[in-house]
C-alpha cells in the first residue's frame, strides 16, 4: 500500500476510537431525523414552511448542514492543529513521507465519514422516516458539493491559525455557534428579521442550509448563496495554503 | 571515512543567533555528542543535518548527500529521534512501527526491533498508555525503523528516570553494534561522558571544542585530589618532589595531595616502589563539567 494510502487507513482507524467524535459525527444528524421523524405533524404540509412538509425542507438539510459544520469547523480543524502541536507533523516531516500526505489523509477520512452518514441519513430518512427526495436533485448536489468544500477550506484555515488543538476548538465554537444564529438553525431564516436574512445567505453555513432547503423544495440553488460558497471557498482555501506551518 | 561533515554552520532566527560557528565531522560508526547548554544552538544545528532547517550559511554533508538538495534520498538513510515530538494517543506500538516501515524502502524487521527494544510486550498498546520511559523507546524504534546508517538522537533521556536513563544508555550502545553512525545531542555530562567516543561542546552557537571525553578532561588545568591514610610514615618531600604535585597537606594522619595531569599515576607508582599500601584512598579527578566549566567560564546548567 502507498504511504498515503497506508496514512489514510490509519487515520480511519483512530477516527473510529475516538468516541466523542462518532458521537457527534453518528448522533447528530441521525438524533435529528430519528426524533423529529417521529413528530406526526412534521410530515404534513405546513404554512409556516411555504407549504412544504418540514422535515424534507427543514429538519434534514440541518442535520446535513450541521454534520458537515462540526466535522470541517471543529473536528478536522482540532485533529490538524493538535497533529502539529504535539510534533506529529514534524515528525513525519523527517521521514521520507511529506506531513502534507496526513493532511490529506486526515481530510480524505472525514469527508468519508460525511459522505457515509449523508448516505445514512438519506437511506433512513427517505426509506423508513418519510423524507421525501430532493425535488431539484442536480441543484441539491451541487448546493451540497459546494458547501462541503467551502466549509472545510473554512476549517483549513482554521488548523492553519490555531496554534493547538483546543484553541482550534476554541475558534471552531466561535465561528460555529454565530453562523448556527444567524443562519437559520436556531430560528428558520424566514422567521428571522428581514435584514437577517439577507446575512444567512452570504455566510457560508447559512447558504449551505438555505441552499440544500431551497432545492429539496424543488427551486433552483440560488445565485446569492451559490457565489457565497465559492468565494468563502477560494478565499479560505488560498489564506489556508499561505498561512499553514507543519510545525 | 566522514559521514556527518558540517563547516561553518549559522543560522539566525530574526534577532537571535541560534548557531554562529559550528563545524565538525562525524566519522562512520562512533557515537559523536553535541553537548552545550539549553539553548546552545545544539538543536538548531540537527535540525539542518536533517534537512528541516535551511542554514544561513555554511555546507553541510551527509553520506555524501546535501540535506536541502537531495532530501528525499536523505530520509531514507538517515533516522530522527526529535525533542517533544509525539504520536496520535490512540495509535497502538505495532500500528505506529507498521505505518512508518511502509515509509521507507528497506525497512527494519518490526518484530525483531520491537524485542531488541523490549517493546513486544507493549505492541498493542496505545501510546498514550506508555510511561515515558516506554515513549522514549518507541521514538528511537521508529529512529531506526527504516534501517538508517545514521541515527540523530535529541535529548533522548531527558525526563526519564535514572534507571530507564541507563537502559535507553544501553540500547543505544546497542544500535551502534549494528552499525549505525549515531549522532547524540545532551546536555547531560554523565550521558556524553558514558556514551560518547569523541564530543563537540558547544556554548553560544559555537564549538568550544572537539575531542573525546577523556582528552577534554585532559585539557582542562583542573586539579586532581588524591587523600589516603598511608600504612607507614611518608616523608613530604617525596611527593612534593614529584614534577606534577602542586601540594601536600595531612589532617590527622591523613594526607591529601592535590596536583595536574597525570598526578595519580604518579603519586600511586611512589607508593608502590615504597611498598606503601595507601588505606581509605579516595580521589577526585576533573570529570567534564569541569572541563566545561574551564572552557567556557560557566556550568552547564547555567
Amino acid at each position: 500500500m502507498s504511504a498515503l494510502g497506508k496514512l489514510t487507513a490509519t487515520e480511519a482507524k483512530l477516527l473510529m476510537r475516538d468516541p466523542g467524535t462518532l458521537f457527534v459525527v453518528i448522533g447528530i444528524p441521525m438524533g435529528l431525523v430519528l426524533v423529529f421523524g417521529l413528530i406526526p405533524g412534521m410530515k404534513q404540509p405546513n404554512e409556516e414552511f411555504g407549504g412544504e412538509q418540514p422535515l424534507s425542507t427543514f429538519i434534514a438539510p440541518m442535520a446535513i448542514t450541521l454534520l458537515l459544520g462540526m466535522l470541517a469547523l471543529n473536528i478536522l480543524p482540532a485533529y490538524l492543529a493538535t497533529y502539529r502541536e504535539k510534533g506529529i507533523l514534524r515528525r513525519l516531516a523527517a521521514s521520507p513521507v511529506h506531513p502534507a500526505n496526513l493532511l490529506v489523509s486526515q481530510l480524505a477520512v472525514q469527508l468519508l465519514s460525511a459522505l457515509i452518514m449523508i448516505a445514512v441519513v438519506l437511506g433512513v430518512g427517505i426509506g423508513a422516516l418519510g423524507i421525501e427526495t430532493p425535488g431539484n436533485p442536480l441543484g441539491w448536489l451541487l448546493a451540497l458539493v459546494l458547501g462541503i468544500i467551502s466549509l472545510f477550506s473554512i476549517g483549513l484555515l482554521i488548523a492553519a491559525v490555531a496554534p493547538s488543538g483546543k484553541v482550534a476548538n476554541g475558534i471552531g465554537m466561535m465561528v460555529f455557534f454565530p453562523m448556527l444564529a444567524l443562519g437559520g438553525v436556531w430560528v428558520p431564516k424566514e422567521r428571522l428579521p428581514e435584514a437577517l436574512q439577507q446575512v444567512a445567505d452570504v455566510l457560508p453555513f447559512g447558504a449551505t442550509l438555505g441552499a440544500l432547503r431551497e432545492t429539496w423544495a424543488g427551486e433552483g440553488p440560488n445565485v446569492l448563496q451559490m457565489v457565497t460558497l465559492a468565494v468563502f471557498a477560494l478565499v479560505a482555501a488560498a489564506a489556508a495554503a499561505k498561512i499553514f506551518r507543519w510545525e | 571515512m566522514a559521514v556527518v561533515e558540517v563547516q561553518n554552520l549559522q543560522k539566525r532566527y530574526r534577532d537571535t543567533v541560534a548557531v554562529r560557528d559550528v563545524s565538525f565531522t562525524v566519522e562512520e560508526g562512533e557515537i559523536f555528542g553535541i553537548l552545550g547548554p539549553n539553548g546552545a544552538g545544539k538543536t538548531t544545528t540537527v535540525e539542518c543535518i536533517e534537512g528541516l532547517r535551511t542554514p544561513d550559511s555554511g555546507s553541510i554533508s551527509v553520506l555524501g548527500l546535501d540535506p536541502r538538495r537531495d532530501t528525499d534520498e536523505l530520509r531514507q538513510l538517515l533516522g530522527v529521534q526529535l525533542q517533544e515530538s509525539e504520536l496520535p494517543e490512540r495509535l497502538k506500538v505495532r500500528e505506529a512501527l507498521e505505518l512508518y516501515a511502509s515509509f521507507y524502502r528497506n525497512p527494519a524487521d518490526i518484530d525483531e526491533l520491537l524485542n531488541d527494544l523490549g517493546l513486544t510486550d507493549k505492541r498493542d498498546t496505545p501510546y498514550q498508555k506508555l510511561s515515558g520511559g516506554q515513549k522514549q523507546r518507541l521514538s528511537i524504534t521508529l529512529a531506526l525503523i527504516g534501517n538508517p546508517r545514521v541515527a540523530v538522537l535529541d535529548e533522548l533521556t531527558t525526563g526519564l528516570d535514572p534507571q530507564a536513563r541507563r537502559d535507553t544508555w544501553e540500547l543505544i550502545e546497542d544500535v551502534r553494534r549494528r552499525g549505525v553512525t549515531i549522532l547524540l545531542v545532551t546536555h547531560f555530562m554523565e550521558e556524553a561522558e558514558r556514551l560518547c567516543d569523541r564530543l563537540a561542546l558547544i556554548d553560544s552557537g559555537s564549538v568550544v571544542a572537539i575531542d573525546t571525553p577523556a582528552g577534554l578532561v585532559a585539557t582542562v588545568q583542573a586539579e586532581h585530589r588524591i587523600r589516603f591514610r598511608p600504612s607507614e610514615p611518608l616523608n613530604d618531600e617525596l611527593l612534593t618532589g614529584l614534577p606534577e604535585v602542586r601540594r601536600v597537606e595531612w589532617q590527622q594522619g591523613q594526607v591529601t595531595v592535590t596536583g595536574t595531569g597525570n598526578v595519580v599515576h604518579e603519586v600511586t607508582a611512589l607508593l608502590a616502589s615504597k611498598h606503601i599500601v595507601a588505606h581509605e584512598l579516595r580521589v577526585e579527578q576533573a570529570g567534564l563539567d569541569d572541563a566545561f566549566v574551564a572552557l567556557t567560564g560557566r556550568t552547564i546548567e547555567d
